[in-house]
């Protein structure tokens, strides 16, 4: 996950409680600063969990959002910058889970887009929601026996209110994905 | 009479400094608060699938 070489240059922070922060600047359009966050959640199934965070910084208000959409003509090249800190998540904290979840797929986020519909959603679906999971989805889906060499797929899917997670199957519509490394 | 001049000067940054600068900014800051509840709630109605 870390062989692309269109890549930004990242800056790495690590924090006294084990969180890792990477910042960059996303040279499109415009220079939009991203910052990437591993953070740790609680252990599970065994292991200690990191949930992956990404947003722009605004530099108006000195906060961060997830929530942004920055369309800076560099989609590839910044997913690619934010893969590329994968590994080194595992590199610094060994045997952990990543998990990975959009930002789009809280029901905060279906309710507010609702509200100002122009894709013709209708009540039952909304067609703007689970595109960022979806992003990293297709990812593992496209490359997945090349990433089963080192690494451990999961997916979470919702099943009568209960989040279960299970080995990856290409093509399902997960709303998360988990990863862990395999032992060398 | 003394009139006060507002001068703005515009300096350059290089790249590296500029993200140093964020990061002292935002390091006592928490990123993603919410992210973090809902990552916990997720955990807390997950279930491994045994095979």
């Amino acid at each position: 996950m870390n062989n692309f070489q269109n890549v930004y240059n990242t800056q790495e922070y690590r924090l006294s409680n084990g969180t890792l922060r990477y910042y960059f600047i996303s040279k499109g359009k415009k220079d939009i600063i991203k910052a990437v966050q591993y953070q740790y959640v609680r252990h599970f199934d065994g292991h200690p969990l990191f949930n992956l965070g990404f947003g722009d910084f605004n530099p108006t208000t000195g906060t961060v959002s997830d929530e942004e959409v920055s369309n800076n003509d560099d989609p590839y090249k910044v997913f690619h910058t934010v893969l590329n800190t994968v590994p080194r998540l595992f590199d610094a904290h060994g045997n952990v889970i990543l998990m990975v979840q959009g930002s789009d797929s809280k029901p905060e986020f279906i309710h507010k887009c609702r509200t100002s519909c122009t894709r013709n959603c209708g009540e039952e679906i909304c067609k703007s929601a689970h595109r960022r999971i979806g992003i990293y989805r297709r990812f593992v889906d496209k490359n997945f026996d090349l990433l089963c060499q080192n690494y451990i797929f999961k997916g979470g899917e919702d099943i009568e209110n209960q989040n279960l997670i299970e080995p990856y199957e290409k093509g399902k519509e997960y709303n998360a994905v988990l990863v862990l490394k395999k032992s060398p | 009479m003394n009139k006060a001049k507002n001068k703005e000067a515009l300096v350059t940054i290089p790249e590296a400094g500029l993200l140093a600068l964020v990061a002292s900014k935002l390091k006592d800051v928490v990123l993603f608060p919410e992210k973090l509840e809902k990552a916990k709630e997720y955990l807390d109605k997950a279930k491994v699938k045994t095979a």
